[in-house]
């Protein structure tokens, strides 16, 4: 068995007080909530942290509350088996209660929770490895080498983005709360994401996500979320595609296809999101969005195993069973 | 004796649960990392982070001077004894003496107060490497100049060649012949015990006492004492409860030498527990091989000759090759009729984590690549493979061509039987689209050959207080040989099973056992126990009968109890009978001893003589239903059959857990278990990433009966441990075939791979 590091567990009351903490102790430190990503790194040594700021001990961070005016506030520590059997969530939203429900296994749903779901880190298997593994190469850029071993001719990190709720909840249109020691913000969630493997969140290292809110769903709406994998519980997904679609007068007048674990961020296929806007949702157009997703979508590494070139072909089936779900439900 | 007398069992051939059952699922089950000792020290060992280097300098004293560290050993510090578990392939050091062969080869092992500190002082071990050319794939190390990791030329650590009968005439008549090539991969046993040892040595009477999470404790024992050059009776091994082991604990592992090492040195217990990452990249795997198999066939099927060309990638060591080479040439001798067989088998090194035995051990590949064959003939001569199988099958009484005793034989049956689980006649003709069925055939022996060491004892003692006390060497590995062993003492001497104390595997208390491999542990052990139940029970029954006034015949050994035939009231407790041999002034406690060896021949020497490899064999069909989904390559299983002529069920329970977990890691070898290598490092060295299936993966089970009684066996019984995992990646691939036309020669059967093969077919 591996061993956690030494660390030391600090216990803030509020949220403030945890910005507070990550401010003053800079990068020695790093927020815990479930665990269930963070402690396993630490196994590895992949990040050896001196404090782990335990936002579990902060109350009044885990709820879920539905309004059909406001939409979905939700804690950023409730655990997502909630968010998976919530009947709510399913109902108004049901690419959320789909992606929680295929988060790792029983277990993680149980001890992760949204917020560190959405902070995932990104993944590579040079990099989620023990620190024996890692010693027959030279560091890699994500620790803060010179050399990515994915793609040696990358100046960049190109670890891929593994969570599975951040696709669902861009294509459903979330904001986040920040909060940090200089106040508070509020901004989409697709702008939490950099594009950069290495220094995957724009947020500041002080910074918390304090709350993450859903508009309520237009009328005529559905969303759902399709994650590939290879078994059916434990996987990260290998690729996944969430979508959002709106229709009025048969037609679309809106439409979100986000692509999972294909790059280092979530990846929104605008083409194929805006061949949609306006059209009948045909079989014909769905194939056309579906090659337009699949021309969109530019993974680059073997993620757990599985090559590029099969996630990318993935990505057109997947987008078309998405599409073709949510039409169906729509009609 | 008739099938029938089953009726009259007394324990044997019910559904019982383990004996140790319900300490297990209460967690009070101790195995191996948990044990603990006053002054315990734990123990970490240094890896090398190359596939092949020279070691230039070891510098362990910064390590040493580390407060808490009590000991370090490097290669120097160890005896420069060569070990194997097959002594004439032994290739191997406890620690790396001047070069290192893989990643994770052990360079040097530390003991301190605590696993921090020890981790702490690996980090203080300088080493100096010289990187020397790696190679990785067995072609290229065949190759001319490439480098060579022992000194043996060409990197072929082994071969074996295995012919009978008249190949080239064979081949002569044939009326199709087809030549085909199949290529499979590593598969990790991944028990839920991580591999663990605690070794105390006793510095005042120089006794080793070790504590080791392994199958075969009487070869640790020796092979211990050899290396650290110790009297093998100063070395004691005990094997605690294990959690499983499917073949993964049958090899000698660094940690074992080093933690004995570290305790001698230290004077203190020393205990080692792997890391998962350990447990799969620095101990064994299911040897990846290439068979090419040509096969020629009469016009209606009928095999008459074969011709198997089998190189197994062995990594950077030999462990068990001669072994495994010799049991995939056996295996292709059975369960068909080959009348003239030619298989040359050729273990070569690589700079990667050595190969060795795991459930199969060596067969699986040999099965795919045939079973898939079989199949491919059969479409050629339009038959089907049904009929193509049972054309072939060797069935009981036969003479082997190869003189296999073939004395008890279910193969035709239990083809029958899979393909009526299957609904194979409607299946085939439905042929609806992307669904398909398949079969996979085995045959598997009883315990392996005749080597001295091979045989098992046991000890039954019956007590004063009406309790029998068994003394087993056998290795209960978490199959439940344990449970198994005490049904079949229970049996014989009519006592509860409740009543049945077992001691087991415990190499200074019970007597020699071989282990746990080979599919023998029922077969010889139980044999054994057997044996000592009818001693013991004869040891009583003279005195009894006089206590009684009966003839001996007449009395029953049932409930404890002694008693004469139809009338229970004349009888006495199993307690009160051996206080009569007391005061009769015969010896107590009653003690019954058994030996059992099975008659058949060395393993080696059958690559050159013909006969039995083993005392019986078994036979099973295997079957599948799967799913493809044409868009993804996903293959879904949607049930897959076992129906395996084990003879008696001794406890049907089990064995439905040992075939159900036959299937699934079939399953796993076909579908997703594969390491993938980079420079002889896996990528994938845990269980997030080596893909073994969830319980959510697992499809529909099928375990049919089948009722077959062989004379040799404790109570009629045969093999059941391994025989089925073989066949399952054979009727998966040609379940695929049926439902895609798409045929798969390699292994694992990957997404990627079959959509790329399924488009191809498409174009």
């Amino acid at each position: 068995m591996m061993r956690l590091p030494k660390f030391e567990r600090l216990l803030p009351s509020s949220v403030a007080e945890a910005c507070q903490m990550l401010n003053q102790h800079k990068n020695e430190a790093e927020p815990i909530a479930g665990g269930s990503d963070i402690l396993v790194s630490m196994k590895q040594r992949v990040i050896t942290p001196k404090y782990l700021v335990d936002l579990t001990t902060i109350p009044n961070l885990d709820y879920l509350s539905y309004d059909d005016k406001e939409g979905l506030r939700m804690g950023p520590l409730t655990k997502i088996i909630k968010l998976a059997r919530d009947a709510k969530v399913a109902e108004k939203y049901p690419a959320i209660a789909q992606a929680a429900a295929s988060v790792g296994a029983n277990q993680h749903q149980f001890m992760g929770t949204i917020g560190g779901n959405i902070c995932l880190d990104t993944r590579c298997w040079y990099y989620n490895q023990s620190s024996f593994w890692r010693k027959s190469r030279a560091p890699c850029i994500k620790f803060n080498g010179d050399t990515c071993y994915i793609a040696t001719a990358s100046k960049v990190c190109v670890a891929v983005y593994s969570g599975d709720l951040a696709p669902s909840l861009i294509a459903l249109g979330a904001e986040i709360k920040l909060s940090s020691p200089k106040g508070e913000r509020v901004i989409p969630l697709s702008q939490l994401y950099s594009g950069d493997g290495k220094v995957y969140l724009t947020k500041e290292k002080d910074e918390l996500v304090s709350e993450i809110n859903l508009p309520p769903p237009p009328a005529k709406s559905c969303s759902t979320y399709m994650k590939l994998r290879m078994r059916e519980a434990i996987d990260f997904p290998m690729m996944g595609v969430a979508v959002n679609v709106v229709l009025s007068n048969g037609k679309c007048s809106q439409a979100r296809i986000v692509l999972n674990t294909v790059a280092s961020a979530p990846v929104l296929a605008s083409d194929a999101s805006s061949h949609l806007v306006g059209k009948e949702l045909t079989a014909e157009v769905i194939k056309e969005a579906a090659e337009k997703a699949y021309r969109e979508a530019k993974p680059i590494s073997d993620t757990g195993g599985c090559p590029a070139v099969y996630r990318k072909k993935i990505v057109r089936v997947y987008t078309k069973r998405t599409l073709e779900q949510v039409v169906s439900k729509l009609t | 004796m008739s099938t029938r007398q089953r009726d009259d069992w007394w324990t044997v051939g019910k559904r019982l649960p383990l004996i140790d059952g319900p300490t297990k699922a209460r967690g009070g089950a101790e195995y191996a990392g948990d044990l603990s000792l006053p002054r315990l020290l734990w123990g970490k060992i240094l890896r090398s982070p190359h596939p092949h280097a020279r070691l230039v300098h070891v510098d362990a004293s910064r390590a040493r001077r580390l407060p808490g560290v009590k000991a370090v050993i490097t290669g120097k510090d160890i005896p420069r004894v060569i070990y194997g578990i097959v002594p004439k392939a032994a290739d191997e050091y406890a620690l790396a003496v001047d070069k290192v062969l893989y990643v994770g080869d052990e360079v040097a092992a530390v003991a301190a107060i605590d696993e921090e500190r020890a981790e702490e002082a690996l980090d203080k071990i300088e080493v100096e490497y010289e990187q020397l050319p790696a190679v990785f794939d067995p072609e290229d190390a065949r190759a001319p100049g490439a480098p060579l990791i022992h000194q043996v030329p060409n990197n072929i650590s082994f071969q074996v060649r295995k012919e009978f009968g008249d190949v080239i005439n064979g081949f002569g008549q044939a009326e199709h012949v087809r030549q085909d090539r199949f290529v499979t991969q590593a598969q990790a046993h991944c028990p839920l015990e991580p591999h663990a040892v605690v070794a105390s040595f006793d510095s005042a009477s120089s006794r080793l006492t070790v504590w080791s999470a392994k199958q075969i404790p009487f070869f640790l024992r020796k092979i211990l004492a050899k290396t650290l050059q110790l009297p093998e009776a100063k070395v004691r091994v005990i094997k605690p409860h294990l959690g499983g082991g499917f073949g993964g604990k049958v090899d000698m592992f660094s940690l074992d030498f080093c933690a004995a090492e570290l305790s001698r040195r230290t004077g203190r217990p020393v205990k080692i527990v792997y890391t998962r990452e350990e447990s799969l990249t620095t101990t064994r795997h299911r040897h990846p091989m290439v068979v090419e198999v040509k096969t020629g066939v009469k016009r209606d099927g009928t095999l008459l000759a074969q011709h198997y060309r089998v190189v197994a990638d062995g990594g950077a060591y030999n462990s068990t090759a001669p072994v495994m080479l010799s049991l995939a040439a056996f295996f292709v001798m059975l369960p068909y009729r080959v009348p003239n067989l030619l298989l040359e088998g050729y273990h070569i090194y690589t700079n990667k984590p050595a190969g060795g035995p795991m459930r199969g051990h060596g067969v699986p590949q040999m099965r795919f690549a045939f079973e898939s064959q079989m199949d491919m003939i059969a479409e050629d001569l339009g038959l089907d493979p049904v009929e193509i199988r049972l054309i072939n099958a060797i069935k009981e009484g036969e003479e082997h061509p190869a003189k296999l005793t073939i004395r008890t034989c279910g193969f035709s049956e239990s083809i029958g039987k899979a393909a009526r689980a299957l609904s194979w006649q409607e299946q085939r003709k439905r042929n609806v689209k992307n669904r398909g069925v398949g079969l996979g055939c085995s045959g598997f022996f009883c315990g392996v050959n005749n080597l001295r060491h091979l045989g098992s004892g046991a000890v039954v003692k019956i007590e004063e207080d009406g309790a029998v006390t068994l003394l087993t060497g056998a290795a209960d590995v978490g199959q439940g040989s344990n449970t198994v062993l005490a049904q079949i003492a229970a049996e014989e001497l009519g006592v509860y099973l409740d009543d049945v104390r077992l001691t087991a595997a415990d190499t200074e208390l019970t007597p020699l056992d071989p282990g746990t491999f080979g599919s023998g542990v029922t077969f010889r052990a139980g044999n054994a126990v057997r044996l000592a139940a009818k001693s013991a029970k004869k040891k009583i029954l003279e005195q009894a009968a006089a206590e009684l006034e009966a003839s001996p015949d007449d009395l029953l050994f049932r409930e404890g109890r002694i008693f004469v035939k139809g009338s229970p009231e004349r009888g006495l407790t199993l307690g009160e009978a051996v206080k009569v041999c007391r005061y009769a002034g015969k010896p107590t406690p009653i003690i019954g001893r058994g030996f059992y060896h099975p008659p058949a021949k060395e393993a080696y020497t059958l690559l050159t003589e013909l006969g039995d490899i083993s005392a019986a064999y078994s036979f099973s069909t295997q079957g599948a239903e799967v799913e493809v989904e044409p868009e993804t390559g996903m293959v879904k299983v949607l049930k897959l059959v076992s129906v395996h002529d084990g003879g008696t069920l001794i406890n049907p329970l089990l064995v439905e857990g040992q075939l159900d977990g036959s299937m699934v890691m079939g399953m796993g070898q076909a579908l997703g278990e594969t390491f993938i290598w980079e420079r002889g490092q896996a990528l994938n060295p845990n269980l997030l990433d080596y893909r073994m299936a969830t319980s959510m993966d697992i499809p529909t089970l099928d375990v049919v009966d089948m009722d077959i009684y062989d004379s040799e066996g404790p109570f009629g019984a045969k093999e059941v441990g391994e025989g089925t995992t073989v066949g399952i990646a054979p009727a998966i691939a040609n379940a695929i075939y049926h439902a895609t036309g798409v045929r798969i020669t390699q292994l694992p059967i990957t997404r990627e791979g079959f959509l790329k093969s399924l488009e191809k077919k498409e174009v």
